[in-house]
């Protein structure tokens, strides 16, 4: 049994029998590792399972995820991922918690040269592409508005993993719209 | 509309995006400290011959203004000093990040017909480490919230011998510390510690500020009291820097001597002299300012560099010892006419002591240097702009 069908497992047995409609999402958000980097991010997810409770539902997901930021005169990076998340919802309100776990290929565009024409101020930069491997948890929260858009924002931590590079922590917080799709039906 | 001015319009509307192609409109190739209304026509003395008075020079000679740079050391550079044939690569003694926009470099030489290129590496460390109550610990994140730009190939004093002091150099007398400036009479009278006396009609003074703290120059009269107090406003803490070559690397990019939550701590630090400039020397630098500096700036150079050995053996259990091949210190708390690092703090306002430490006195006496800057304390950049600043001040200034 695979980890993920064993947390499904589990839930389900924790909840109810009745299950939620699973939906699709597409996450579309500002982000900014340690505070510095601006930069965008594009997440896709599905539900796999879904479970109902007295107050909330629960909801396992899947999907990819894209990021670029950067930071000028110092790097452009770009990252491609996948994450599986919990997400506990209020079936009334609609808030929701829920946890992250995400690994992810961070390629960095790394500045390591200058050459500044004196006459003119222009700048020639040299870029190493630089690699890294981004296992990273996180925790975001928000609200399913009505007419299935609605708000996120969250935190997310790790460690870039690179064989060209010493490692180092990461960090990032998010924030941005959400929207809703129905996946066809409840599993 | 003066030239500057219209230069700065062509850049404001450079930033729209019609306007971005015709930003050309430099058509002599000169840059915005050329085209000014020159009013003054006599003579003028800058007293120093640091990266400032270069720049004063620099500027007085495009202007064809007759000049001349009284520098108290035996070379030219003040506070941004080159160090040769210790690494495989030229090592900055003294300033040597670049704290802006390297672009700044273009704008310094200010000269679009300048035909030339210089290399620069961005200065932001990977490993990092702190060494804080007997051990050593990486905080390696913390080079993402640090960049800075440094010379390649060449050093701050390079970048100075190269582009700004050719012209300059028919004018300026080194070992020639000045003792004296009068004001008293018709012209200016500033006199050596040979007692040689040269009249100019005006002058401006490029000094460390720790120079005229320590009263090494008498101003005859006395400066006002907005000025004295200015000076004396502005802490210019102990400062030195010393270089270690080793065999063998076994340190990080950086080290920092302390908590690395305390920004005090970065006051002392040790890092790879030759981050990015793909060198083959493992030189490893130390940087120390303000109060740590205290503890080493009273002792020889053999004194210091034993101790900061001992410290590095300590935090990195003896490899400095096993490795060290040659070191060097840079004291320049000991250095006769610098006497410190650079400005740091300012008790009082800063924006008052500025205004008061920028403003001619007299309509004779021009100020310029780091300590005078008005973006960019403490930087080379920042001294060489103030310079300039200080001289269009003194030629737009009638006779």
């Amino acid at each position: 049994m695979t980890p993920m069908l064993a947390l499904s497992s589990a839930l389900g047995a924790a909840w109810a029998a009745e299950t939620p409609p699973s939906e699709n999402w597409l996450r579309v958000g500002v982000t900014a590792p340690y505070g510095v980097q601006p930069g965008l991010t594009l997440a896709a997810s599905t539900d796999l399972a879904t479970w109902q409770g007295r107050r909330r539902d629960a909801a396992l997901s899947v999907g990819p995820r894209l990021a670029g930021f950067g930071r000028p005169h110092n790097h452009i990076s770009g990252l491609l991922g996948a994450e599986a998340s919990v997400r506990w919802t209020h079936s009334e309100t609609g808030r929701f918690v829920s946890i992250d776990g995400g690994l992810g290929y961070l390629a960095a565009a790394q500045i390591t040269e200058v050459q500044v024409d004196l006459g003119s101020g222009e700048l020639e930069r040299t870029r190493s592409l630089e690699h890294h491997f981004l296992p990273t948890l996180g925790v975001h929260f928000g609200r399913n508005a009505p007419h299935k858009v609605g708000w996120y924002a969250g935190l997310s931590a790790g460690r870039h993993l690179s064989p060209q590079t010493p490692d180092s922590l990461w960090f990032t917080a998010e924030a941005g719209v959400r929207f809703a799709f129905p996946a066809g039906g409840a599993r | 509309m003066k030239r500057r001015d219209f230069l700065q319009a062509c850049a404001a509307l450079s930033s729209l995006p019609f306007f971005a192609g015709l930003a050309g409109c430099e058509g002599d190739g000169r840059g915005e400290y050329w085209d000014i209304d020159v009013r003054f026509t006599g003579k003028v003395i800058v007293i120093g011959a640091g990266a400032a008075g270069l720049a004063a020079g620099y500027l007085l000679a495009r202007h064809g203004i007759d000049f001349e740079i009284l520098e108290a050391a035996p070379q030219m550079g003040g506070r941004v000093r080159r160090l040769d044939d210790f690494a495989d690569f030229p090592i900055d003694l003294g300033a040597e990040w670049i704290h802006s926009d390297p672009a700044v470099l273009s704008r310094l030489i200010d000269d679009s017909q300048v035909n030339g290129s210089v290399d620069v590496v961005p200065y932001s460390p990977q490993s990092i480490e702190a060494f804080h109550n007997g051990r050593r610990r990486s905080y390696n994140f913390g080079g993402k919230y640090y960049s800075e730009f440094k010379f390649k190939r060449t050093t701050w004093y390079g970048f100075l011998e190269t582009f700004i002091a050719p012209d300059v150099l028919p004018f300026l007398q080194l070992d020639t510390p000045v003792v004296s400036v009068d004001r008293s009479g018709d012209r200016i009278v500033v006199t050596d510690a040979r007692g040689a006396r040269r009249e100019a009609d005006r002058v401006v003074v490029t000094t460390p500020l720790k120079v005229l703290q320590d009263d090494l120059i008498d101003f005859i009269p006395s400066l006002p009291a907005a000025k004295t107090n200015a000076i004396h406003a502005v802490t210019i803490p102990n400062g030195l820097k010393a270089f270690f070559v080793f065999d063998q690397r076994f340190y990080p990019d950086l080290l920092v001597m302390g908590d690395p939550l305390e920004d005090a701590s970065y006051n002392k630090l040790f890092f790879d002299g030759a981050f990015r400039k793909q060198a083959d020397t493992h030189l490893l630098s130390f940087f120390c300012v303000g109060r740590p500096a205290d503890a080493y700036a009273d002792l020889d150079d053999d004194a210091i560099i034993d101790t900061l050995i001992g410290e590095l053996d300590e935090a990195f259990d003896g490899a400095a010892t096993r490795h060290l091949v040659r070191a060097r210190v840079q004291n320049w708390s000991a250095e006769p006419y610098v006497r410190g690092a650079y400005s740091n703090r300012w008790a009082g306002g800063f924006e008052r002591i500025l205004r008061n430490l920028r403003k001619p006195v007299d309509g004779a006496l021009y100020w310029a240097g780091e300590a005078m800057s008005s973006s960019d304390t403490a930087t080379v950049h920042g001294a060489m702009q103030s310079a300039y600043e200080a001289v269009v001040d003194l030629l737009e200034t009638p006779d």
